[in-house]
């Protein structure tokens, strides 16, 4: 027998103590909550639900800080469940960031759902257990794991998405919301089988002892370091790769130092592991490899979908616009972080000895990303819409800071990923606890620009936090976003992609235009009847710490840098390459 | 053997078949019988490579269930296919970008399989009599520890299955070793039922609709109601 049977003695099966907190809570919440309504269905506590819930968060963040594994994890070599969960610093560090926000975003809306009209528990045990998703998807180390915390998180998401019953544009979005995630998890599915059609394993860290070991000869393994790998003329392959791949010759056209950077890169790898001359056809033959190549090709779009980048794009301005507001907060910040930690442990590990078959793909990708998403927003009217397109923008960002293949572009994306949590949490929270003081003003609920005029006379600490938030976004320097955005260029200028970053930042100046409309709109407007708008001043503590965040690290950025330097230790290339 | 495979391929090309007439057909009726086809197909797949219980399951619920309840919601519902057809939809040119965009990616790879799998055997070979350095370089390194040590088995399904009934199989799978997984579809169902009680009641009506039965009887005459 190869598995390991399930046990409770075994320390190998509690390294996800923190997941069986969170449901197990979330099961006694259903309960309670049941009973507690059962006679009397919408009663009002939704409030102290949502303060229960964030409650239970913090703790979760605390067991996780003080995890036992946590703490003894020096390399990553720590599997729990066959080899199916991931103990390592990244997972570690990555679930702490997801818990520690999502508890933030509980707190914020206990005081906004009852503006909102959403009067049942449901909703938020449904955010619950996306958030359980989430936090399982940064330790699953399987295809299949994976696959169920991405469906967990999307099933949910599909529900927050439709959950006004009552108005069609919500159950449009949300039907929208379920095809596309519908298609993307059928991809994703396809991608994996094919992976062990070839392999014949699910766990990626197999997949990686697959490239590294040559030991077996019944599979067909593509025998990229399982030969002697020596010095190569690298103009051979330069040909061979123009002759496979006949559109990258046209991409190189365009960027030509593109391939010179990675293609270099990896030879020199290759001659620090085996300095041994080679056969070059062997090594010609064996590098391309259809079924690894179509495979990731699959599952990388599918995650491409779930995160909305460019070519993918048009679900989210629909649903977007269409889902709650509470619920377009959740996908637009939460959701994120945890598909770029599965993409940083998918194309890290085994894919990392095929940079070139994801790298290419992704920086078209990004690029797509960013200029979609900086052109699109200029002509827009809808605050929900504008926000969903400036997080297409930023996720490209993301996602080229990742695809520069080192160790700087990784830190530079998980860096850029918390910057774009902060400034993005100031700004969903302006955006719900805008109300103005006039009649039926409540039924409106979804907000055009117009809607922030005057803002700065009538209210000026939250006009303050906004245009905060807005500089952050768009880069200027006193703020976060600058180091984040500074850290994307300078990765892709070290790695000479230049005419890359020259495009990348004639983008970003593009897109601070509508950020500073919007900051035009709150404090110039020529208007002579200003408008007068509560605010709910309860969790004011948390939107001070958000601001105060934001400019605090760009003085200080060493905390971040060294908590993401800690995350991404044993994940980065070069480690990997000399284990 | 030939038998076997002869029956492997038929079957996999009666798949392919009604799985396409179930997009191609235009009357849905229809669609869902050739969906019927492809589910008993797939079932019998699956009989001839040893796994009965799954099989079983299949028709029952697949083709017992599902394909019923669609065929019941179809015939319920009578929908017009003629309006779906001369309708045409803007989002037409968004898909064919879509359609274009990963078609490129596609064409740029190497359709060889075949090419593949015989360069990488003969390779195998070459390997075997012309690189046998490798390997006593392999086994120097591994008797150093210089290479990590081997933990990683292939699993050996075929006596793993043989040696078990079918059910006793898949006991054993889903509560020994996908332990976490079959919790996580436990939570994920959960989720969707909480969604789908919500989304379909409606506690906003207090009042109990009572069957109005005098109203529905006198409806004709002329005396009581009009």
């Amino acid at each position: 027998m190869v598995f390991e049977k399930f046990s409770f003695t075994s320390l190998k099966f509690f390294c996800i103590f923190s997941e069986y907190f969170i449901g197990i809570m979330s099961l006694y919440i259903l309960v309670v909550f049941i009973l507690l309504t059962s006679n009397i269905y919408k009663i009002l506590i939704q409030k102290v639900a949502s303060e229960v819930i964030s409650f239970i968060l913090l703790l979760t963040c605390f067991l996780i800080y003080k995890d036992i594994l946590f703490v003894n994890v020096y390399q990553n070599v720590f599997f729990g469940f066959n080899k199916f969960i991931d103990v390592s610093l990244l997972s570690n560090f990555s679930k702490f960031i997801v818990c520690f926000f999502s508890f933030l975003f509980f707190f914020i809306i206990s005081d906004f759902l009852k503006d909102y009209k959403i009067t049942s528990f449901e909703y938020l045990l449904l955010l619950m257990f996306a958030v359980l998703g989430l936090i399982l998807l940064c330790t699953a180390n399987d295809f299949l794991t994976i696959f169920l915390s991405i469906e967990l998180v999307s099933l949910c998401s599909y529900l927050l998405a439709s959950f006004r019953k009552i108005s069609s544009h919500s159950l449009e979005s949300g039907i929208k919301y379920l095809v596309v995630g519908a298609i993307s998890s059928s991809f994703f599915l396809l991608g994996s089988s094919f992976i062990y059609a070839y392999t014949g394993t699910i766990t990626i860290t197999d997949l990686k002892f697959i490239a590294t070991n040559p030991i077996n000869e019944f599979y067909v393994i593509p025998n990229l370091f399982l030969t002697t790998v020596g010095y190569i003329d690298s103009l051979e392959i330069y040909d061979y790769y123009y002759e496979k791949n006949p559109f990258a010759f046209y991409f190189s056209f365009f960027f030509p130092e593109f391939f010179e950077a990675n293609l270099f890169r990896l030879y020199f790898y290759l001659d620090i592991l085996f300095p041994v001359s080679l056969n070059n056809e062997i090594f010609c033959y064996n590098y391309y490899n259809f079924f690894l190549e179509i495979g990731m090709i699959f599952i990388i779009f599918s995650i491409f979908i779930k995160l909305a980048l460019a070519p993918f794009h048009l679900w989210s301005l629909d649903v977007y616009e269409g889902a709650p507001s509470i619920s377009t907060f959740f996908f637009s910040t939460l959701t994120k972080f945890s598909f770029f930690v599965f993409l940083s442990r998918f194309c890290y590990t085994f894919y990392i000895y095929y940079g070139t078959f994801w790298v290419f793909y992704n920086i078209v990708v990004g690029f797509l990303s960013v200029f979609f998403g900086s052109f699109g927003g200029l002509r827009q009217k809808k605050i929900k819409t504008l926000l969903a397109y400036s997080s297409i923008s930023h996720m490209g960002y993301a996602l080229l800071s990742f695809s520069t293949f080192s160790t700087l572009g990784l830190e530079m994306l998980y860096f850029y990923l918390i910057s774009y949590i902060l400034s993005n949490f100031i700004v969903w929270y302006v955006v719900l606890s805008l109300k103005k003081v006039e009649k039926n003003y409540k039924a409106k609920l979804s907000k055009d620009i117009g809607d922030f005029v005057l803002l700065g006379k009538s209210n000026k600490f939250l006009a303050f936090g906004l245009s905060v938030a807005f500089f952050s976004l768009a880069g200027i320097p006193p703020l976060l976003g600058f180091m984040a955005k500074f850290g994307v260029f300078l990765t892709l200028i070290l790695e000479k992609l230049y005419l890359l970053a020259v495009l990348i930042i004639l983008c970003s100046v593009i897109s601070t235009f509508y950020y500073v409309r919007l900051i035009k709109i709150l404090y110039f407007e020529n208007v002579l009847v200003g408008k007068l708008y509560h605010f709910n001043s309860k969790s004011i503590l948390i939107f001070c710490f958000f601001v105060f965040s934001l400019v605090f690290l760009f003085f200080n950025p060493t905390l971040l840098y060294l908590v993401i330097h800690k995350m991404i230790l044993f994940e980065n290339p070069v480690n990997i390459f000399q284990k | 053997m030939s038998l076997i495979l002869n029956l492997y391929f038929f079957l996999s090309i009666g798949i392919i078949i009604s799985s396409s007439f179930v997009v191609f057909s235009t009357n849905p009726v229809y669609s869902l019988l050739w969906l019927v086809l492809s589910f008993l197909f797939s079932s019998t797949f699956l009989l001839s490579l040893g796994c009965e219980f799954l099989a079983l399951i299949f028709i029952v619920v697949y083709v017992g269930a599902i394909a019923v309840l669609f065929l019941f919601v179809v015939m319920l519902l009578d929908l017009k296919i003629k309006n779906l057809r001369e309708k045409k939809s803007n989002a037409f040119t968004f898909f064919i970008i879509f359609g274009i965009f990963f078609l490129l990616f596609l064409l740029t790879l190497n359709f060889n399989f075949t090419k593949c799998s015989q360069i990488s055997f003969s390779q195998h070979l070459i390997d075997k009599t012309t690189h046998v350095l490798d390997d006593l370089v392999f086994s120097v390194k591994y008797f150093f520890h210089i290479v990590d040590k081997i933990d990683f088995v292939f699993i050996n399904w075929q006596e793993f299955v043989y040696s078990k009934h079918d059910i006793q199989i898949y006991s054993s799978i889903l509560y020994d070793v996908f332990v976490v997984q079959f919790l996580l579809v436990g939570f994920v169902l959960l989720a969707v039922l909480l969604g789908v009680v919500y989304l379909t009641n409606s506690y906003r009506s207090s009042k109990i609709i009572d069957q109005a039965t005098f109203k529905q009887i006198s409806i004709n005459s002329n005396f009581f109601y009009k």
